[in-house]
């Protein structure tokens, strides 16, 4: 018996000789990953950071009286780092095309509304389900973004110019940026 | 007709003079003594140490769909035929940058490499191919099996990493270590 464990020790010790002297070479290469810190937000719906034109078309007293509404509008932050939202309109007043001269002043920040319908992102928003206004003094809306490569979010506009201004096109640029903290 | 016997007898005294000729002859012996060798290197500097790789990331759509390198071309030479195994020097990247404490970026699930060339003769070990990116460790996985013997056996690799979203800038470093062994 004792033999046989003999045997079978130098067996395994041979093996393992053998196998350790078999020749072998190594070559190393360093792997570099360089990550720049980067953010990007666009609409969902043409994936571009420039969205469809939202027309609210006024064509009733019912819908000077009671306001309207847009359609949700998806958009999405894409970002390695948190981040923050804002948003702004790109003039104080709407600008005018139409008949009416001089041209009607129509403040942006008493008219036009949003308020976010859906919150992926992570964050904390000050317009969730609720409407606050838009001006042309940028004004964070959510905070706290998680990082991630689909952080979105749906808006909804909301428009009430009263009874105040004449027939024509008022238009604003809306502006959203996403900030990392 | 004694004298023909007597002619004949002279003659064949002759020849056994003739058979009688001094020589010499010397051997040598030639031993070829070889040692089983092989060596790994990277053709681009003809090095064991390999160029970095440097894989920038830039934009959004690179932290999206990552960043692949280019081709990495190794070479074998072998005296018997050979397998290559492939790993990185550590379970996790080292961070140069920023951010305190530094963030823990694991190979495994970011790194990820395949064949993009075979000239060894042998095959490209599962799960390892030369289409799509398989992950590395910092466990040894086969790469190439039964690389024939030769004096040029290259093969090509390339590199993909998709850190995703989750990390900050900096410079996320490992080495990835790859070993010929003769079979």
């Amino acid at each position: 018996m004792k033999k046989i464990l003999l045997f079978t020790a130098v067996l395994v010790l041979l093996a393992a000789a053998v196998r350790a002297q078999n020749p072998s070479s190594a070559a190393s290469q360093t792997t570099n990953l360089n990550l720049t810190d980067a953010i990007d937000i666009t609409f969902v719906a043409n994936n571009s950071a420039t969205g469809a034109a939202v027309n609210f078309a006024f064509n009733t007293v019912n819908d000077y009286a009671n306001g309207l509404e847009s359609a949700p509008i998806q958009m999405r932050v894409r970002s390695n780092k948190m981040f923050n939202l804002s948003v702004k309109s790109s003039n104080a007043y709407f600008t005018y095309s139409g008949t009416t001269s001089p041209a009607p002043q129509m403040y942006v920040g008493s008219v036009l509304y949003f308020k976010m319908t859906q919150n992926n992102t992570g964050g904390w928003s000050w317009v969730n389900n609720r409407y606050d206004y838009i001006d042309h003094i940028n004004w964070t809306f959510l905070y706290y973004g998680v990082n991630g490569g689909d952080q979105n979010f749906t808006i909804v506009y909301r428009a009430t110019p009263g009874f105040t201004f004449p027939a024509g096109t008022y238009t604003t640029d809306v502006i959203y940026t996403a900030t990392q903290l | 007709m004694k004298k023909v016997i007597a002619i004949a007898a002279l003659s064949i005294v002759g020849f056994a003079s003739k058979a009688q000729s001094v020589s010499s002859t010397a051997t040598q012996t030639v031993n070829l003594n070889l040692s089983n060798a092989i060596e790994l290197t990277f053709t681009g500097n003809n090095s064991a140490t390999g160029a970095a790789v440097n894989l920038a990331f830039n934009t959004v759509n690179d932290y999206a769909n990552g960043v692949e390198s280019a081709a990495q071309q190794l070479k074998v030479r072998s005296n018997k035929k050979f397998g290559v195994s492939v790993k990185t020097s550590a379970a996790n990247f080292s961070y140069t940058g920023s951010t305190t404490p530094a963030p823990t970026m694991p190979v495994s699930g970011v790194l990820g490499l395949k064949v993009s060339a075979n000239g060894t003769g042998g095959t490209i070990a599962t799960p390892f191919s030369a289409t799509a990116y398989n992950g590395l460790s910092a466990t040894a996985a086969n790469l190439i099996s039964n690389g024939l013997n030769g004096g040029n056996q290259t093969f090509s690799v390339m590199y993909e990493a998709t850190p995703g979203f989750t990390y900050p800038a900096g410079t996320y470093t490992v080495d990835v270590v790859y070993t010929a062994t003769q079979l």
